[in-house]
């Protein structure tokens, strides 16, 4: 359905680009819910605004790679061209859906606005389509939330008109950045479940961002963990947890609290992650990995695979069966 | 309570300012006994305290008291000058509206565009020359060169019909200019910080073409900003054109100020200026009363 191959997002001068998502590569299938994490500034917000052809303008560009809806490339194109040239079924929700909302007009309207450049229709019938997309994502009474403005919702209602929004595109793949991040943890159940709910019913594919494992861990089918600009591991959500291949991907999962019963003090990864353009050659884990060899510094990692969809970029992977 | 404490001040700080307007009224040769009789004519003689309740009472009464200099009521004096700023501030609205606001979405657009650093270096300029200047050479092209208007003076359109309007073409182009310009620049910045909010980038997510994003979601939340500009740009044209209404010899509130102010005109300096305050109260509660059509979160109270 969507395939990102070697996605290059650069900021700074022509001749002097920065890569902040360097080679980024992965397929989404139908009905799928990938999770891309990472902590923050590793790009993985900036890879979902590249694959929906949303770079802020001026900033960051796309300077290499390419996206692939349904096999036609759509890199260059910002959402209003793709909908021109017929591949428009993309939609993304925001991580803050307080300001997601543009706060002087109806939600009626707002999502009515989509259903118009989508399907072509105007008036009462968006209006109604409007209705039934917010009887969709089991808004509370509807009818009425049409013409309300979106000061007077909570923050799940609001997100719930984001995914309505989302929806009136009639995605075939649906980005979400942190859709639930600024969330009270119970909405933030509510919200994954009818996310869920609402990839199987729809069959979409879903490209689901977070710095929250215990999210992916619910959520996703499979993983992709992004760290400074870099994918460095992809597998099936069971196969990650249970045998990560990536030193970060391990530092990552021994910091998790519920990993780590009655543990006085969280273990950490040492260091920080390094500046964008400051790692010339070498693996970008390379400063902070437990298991760093000499090699790691000069010469970039290969992307091995440990097993059947299982990659890894690391020149030295932990061998499977490792965490108990 | 604004007004109470704007009236105090204002007839305290007129009665600190050195000067007499009976030295103004009567000129040097005038005897003490004249002298002492005008002032106590006047009410002069009394303690201030006494003269501002006085003034007060009266105020709330209707009555602005009489001009020293024109011999007249103040109300009547402060009307006849409030003919002529009213017409020629909204006239001047007019001008920054119409061109203002749609140069500085043209500009925001357009951002970082040659075309944006040309309409902003523009805008810079005008705003820096001053309107005299601009006057000046408006007089000279369209009223000394090309004759299409008259060059000084307003007749009131209650004597001579709307044609007299046409007086006020020149000043209220004097005066839009670094207006205009100002409402640009703040147009052109209020779109661009909008531009950058989430909700247009969720719009800009839907699919909407540019223009359409810019209709629906940028323009009237860049409004907010520019519309209480709008309220204050108009109050102070009211009363201080008076550079402008000098240079086109204009019988506005403005230069009726500064000369009241020249002739010690106790009564009509204070009247003007609580005019004046009245003017802005107004425009406030217009522009708080805008915001609420243009901003559903805003709820009256």
């Amino acid at each position: 359905m969507l395939s990102v191959r070697d996605l290059t997002v650069s900021v700074g001068p022509e001749t002097a680009p920065v890569d902040i998502v360097a080679g980024v590569s992965f397929d989404l299938a139908k009905g799928e819910i990938l999770g891309l994490v990472g902590e923050s500034g590793c790009g993985k917000s900036m890879t979902s605004l590249a694959v929906m052809g949303l770079l802020p303008q001026p900033g960051p560009r796309v300077r290499a790679g390419r996206v692939l809806l349904e096999g036609s490339d759509v890199t260059q194109l910002q959402p209003w061209q793709r909908v021109e040239a017929g591949h428009g079924r993309m939609a993304m929700i925001f991580q803050e859906p307080m300001t997601s909302l543009n706060p002087v007009r109806r939600i009626g309207d707002q999502i009515a606005e989509a259903v118009r450049v989508h399907e072509g229709i105007s008036g009462a019938a968006a209006l109604s389509r409007a209705r039934e997309l917010l009887e969709l994502v089991r808004m509370p009474d509807p009818g009425m939330q049409l013409s309300a403005y979106p000061h007077q919702l909570s923050g799940g209602q609001r997100q719930r008109v984001m995914i309505a929004i989302a929806l009136a595109c009639r995605p075939q793949v649906l980005v979400a950045d942190e859709p639930t991040t600024a969330l009270d943890v119970t909405i933030q159940v509510q919200i994954l479940g009818l996310l869920r709910e609402l990839c199987n019913r729809l069959d979409m594919a879903v490209l689901f961002i977070t710095h929250d494992m215990g999210v992916i861990a619910q959520l996703a089918d499979r993983v992709s963990v992004m760290y400074a600009g870099r994918i460095v591991e992809t597998a099936a959500v069971d196969a990650l947890f249970g045998e990560p291949r990536h030193h970060y991907t391990r530092g990552l999962m021994d910091c998790m609290p519920s990993r780590n019963s009655g543990v006085r003090r969280l273990p950490t990864i040492s260091g920080q992650p390094p500046v964008p353009g400051t790692v010339a050659a070498g693996c970008v884990f390379a400063l902070r990995c437990a298991a760093v060899h000499d090699e790691c510094r000069v010469a970039a990692p290969p992307r091995l695979e440990a097993s059947q969809g299982h990659e890894v970029l690391c020149a030295f992977p932990l061998a499977g069966g490792e965490l108990p | 309570m604004t007004l109470l404490a704007a009236s105090v001040i204002i007839f305290a700080f007129i009665h600190i300012v050195p000067g007499d307007p009976i030295y103004v009224l009567l000129g040097d040769t005038a005897t003490p006994d004249q002298i002492d009789a005008l002032r106590h004519q006047l009410g002069l003689d009394q303690p201030i305290i006494l003269q501002y309740l006085n003034w007060t009472g009266h105020v709330l009464e209707g009555d602005l008291g009489r001009s020293i200099f024109f011999q007249a009521p103040v109300l009547s004096v402060i009307a006849d000058g409030a003919e002529t700023s009213t017409l020629l501030a909204t006239m001047t609205m007019i001008w920054v509206a119409v061109i203002g606001v749609p140069i500085g979405m043209i500009a925001a657009v357009r951002h970082g565009t040659w075309l944006d650093q040309g309409l902003s270096g523009a805008a810079m300029l005008m705003a820096s020359i001053p309107t005299f200047w601009v006057g000046l050479y408006l007089i000279l092209i369209f009223a000394a060169w090309l004759g299409w208007f008259p060059s000084s003076g307003y007749p009131s359109i209650f004597e001579g019909g709307v044609v007299n309007l046409r007086y006020l073409v020149l000043p209220s182009l004097a005066l839009a200019a670094p207006n205009a310009a100002l409402i640009l620049r703040l147009t052109r910045a209020s779109m661009l910080d909008v531009s950058r909010e989430d909700y247009v980038r969720t719009a800009r997510a839907k699919g909407i073409r540019p223009w359409q994003v810019v209709r629906r979601h940028i323009w009237r939340n860049a409004l907010l900003a520019v519309v209480s500009a709008f309220g204050f740009t108009f109050a102070a044209l009211l009363s201080e054109a008076v550079v402008t209404e000098t240079v086109f010899a204009l019988p506005g509130i403005g230069r009726l100020v500064v000369q009241s102010i020249l002739r010690r005109d106790y009564p009509v300096i204070q009247g003007v200026i609580l005019v004046i305050v009245v003017v802005y109260l107004l425009v406030n509660l217009i522009v708080d009363l805008s915001y609420r059509l243009l901003d559903p979160r805003v709820e009256l109270q």
